[in-house]
């Protein structure tokens, strides 16, 4: 039970990260109708530039990270461009192929630059494991949760309380109103880009260093938790995907303790298929598609 | 004010308006009636700029504004109330009124168009803050009317506004408008409830097929052989009567 109790715990922390990489699917389906599945490896790129200055040019957190956010941005501004707006909205599939087609050139020009090595990525917090009775807080979740926690509640309140919020609710609910109210859905798309790019860069970084490292792998990684995420929560549905994120930590981490590491990512596509099956809407998915 | 000349508006083979030539002077309500399908939405799209216009040129205000952004149109002071409502369900009518309002709006104007919107539809006052999904079709055709004059149009129009309600509300509706023109609103108006449209406009053009076939004053069309033929028949033969 206790061990039970640990594992969740350890699964809420880490599946507060997981719940921000649905969010960024999330939202840009919601406002684009159409799946970005380079959000993953856009936050690879962001990631492995923050890192390299770090390495080679000057450490410092604060630098890394803000390169982190800034190549992130640039890079998802691009994809934009390319896969979203240069291709026409009436093909989602035309979309969502040359978003595969962008990753896969992101991957390679991450592992012609590095021969493929990965990056070390050093726990910024140094923060040492609490330990408060049976119950022992990895310092580095404990940080990733609490910085995930941050975004979360000021991307609700950027979602909620704005007017860009309330601009992005109504495109996803309906662009054509939407336009007739003066919404520039183009501009809307870019805002979009580039506030899920800030959040992935933020929180990737932060993943990257509780797993010590950055690989050419982490775009993959990062998009398959995303898009379970998203369809865990209900597609579309914002809380859902926050509920989703944390649904999947506790149900991955449960599994590596009690099944053994390599169960881990096999229990969460299993979750998926039930969900799949008995509930395809997700927890929180009206069946609409929209934020 | 709006001058549409030329217009024709085609989904891909097909040719939805045929070479219309439209006018709608300041103060007026100029009505578009006639069947379904006859192009009458594709031709207020075209000056929304929701669709593009295949050929012709559409004036507001001595500017030509055709080819441009929907956004950029709607900053001209063309506002379209789209048919069906496309009342933002899942937003609150608070929400609903701000975005309206348009994204360049500042809080003072917007403060005090709520304040004339609440004079007009004191309903939505009440409901401010409740979910739009809760309202009632009537109030939600209200809640459509309201959010485009929260974005001050210099012209209002309105699509279909009566389609699927009832009969007292649809009164209703129309009494609205006539307010709004009498307050000095602008308004071009689609409908597929001839009678009542050609009441209340001051000019009225005629579509069918994707073409203009008669236009004229209201009551030049309410007394048309064409129109009583087609569209009054029963009504004016019950008019008669009484």
């Amino acid at each position: 039970m206790l061990d039970f109790f640990q594992n969740t715990l350890d699964g809420a922390m880490v599946g507060a990260s997981y719940a921000l990489l649905g969010l960024g699917f999330t939202l840009t389906f919601g406002v684009m109708r159409r799946l970005n599945l380079s959000y993953g490896p856009t936050i690879m790129m962001g990631v492995y530039a923050g890192t390299a200055v770090s390495l080679n040019i000057y450490e410092s957190l604060a630098l890394a990270l803000a390169v982190s956010v800034l190549i992130s941005i640039i890079v998802g501004l691009c994809i934009e461009g390319i896969c979203f707006r240069a291709v026409r909205s009436d093909n989602p599939l035309a979309s969502m192929v040359s978003a595969f087609a962008v990753w896969m050139v992101l991957e390679e020009i991450i592992i012609l630059l590095t021969w493929g090595r990965l990056f070390p990525v050093e726990n910024p917090t140094g923060l040492a494991t609490l330990i408060a009775g049976p119950i022992s807080i990895r310092g580095d979740y404990l940080f990733l949760f609490i910085v995930a926690v941050v975004l979360m509640t000021l991307l609700y309140w950027m979602l909620f309380q704005t007017t860009f919020g309330r601009q992005v609710r109504a495109v996803g609910e309906n662009p054509k109103a939407a336009r007739l109210m003066g919404i520039d859905i183009g501009r809307v798309s870019r805002q979009i880009f580039v506030l899920t790019s800030v959040f992935g860069g933020l929180v990737g970084f932060f993943i990257a260093a509780s797993m010590h490292q950055i690989t050419p792998g982490f775009g993959l990684w990062a998009t398959v938790k995303g898009l379970v995420v998203m369809i865990l929560g209900g597609i579309g549905s914002v809380p859902g995907a926050v509920l989703g994120g944390f649904l999947l930590g506790i149900v991955e981490l449960n599994a590596l303790w009690y099944l053994g590491g390599g169960y881990r990512d096999l229990v969460a596509f299993l979750l998926l298929f039930l969900f799949l099956v008995v509930r395809p809407r997700g927890l929180l998915g009206t069946g609409r598609i929209g934020v | 004010m709006l001058d549409v000349r030329g217009l024709q508006v085609a989904y891909g083979q097909v040719i939805a308006v045929h070479e219309l030539n439209m006018h709608v002077e300041e103060g007026e309500i100029v009505a578009l009636i006639g069947p379904n399908g006859a192009g009458k939405t594709s031709t207020m799209m075209a000056v929304s700029g929701l669709v593009p216009a295949r050929t012709g040129e559409i004036f507001f205000l001595g500017e030509k504004i055709t080819g441009r952004a929907c956004h950029r149109i709607y900053r001209h002071g063309i506002v379209q109330v789209p048919e069906g409502r496309l009342i933002f369900q899942e937003l609150s009518v608070k929400d609903n009124l701000l975005l309206g309002a348009g994204p360049g709006a500042n809080s003072s104007q917007t403060a005090e168009d709520l304040e004339s919107v609440f004079d007009h539809f004191p309903t939505l006052r009440e409901r401010f803050l409740e979910q739009a999904d809760t309202l009632s079709g009537g109030q939600m055709q209200m809640l459509a009317i309201a959010r485009g004059l929260m974005g001050r149009p210099k012209l209002l129009m309105l699509d279909e506004p009566s389609l699927g309600l009832a009969p007292k509300v649809v009164n209703e509706v129309f009494r609205m408008i006539t307010r709004l023109n009498e307050k000095g609103m602008t308004i071009l108006l689609v409908e597929q409830n001839v009678n009542k449209a050609l009441r209340i406009c001051k000019h009225a053009y005629l579509m069918e097929a994707g073409r203009i076939v008669e236009t004229g004053t209201g009551t030049e069309l309410f007394n048309s052989e064409l129109i009583v033929k087609s569209y009054l028949g029963s009504t004016k033969s019950l008019q008669k009567k009484e």
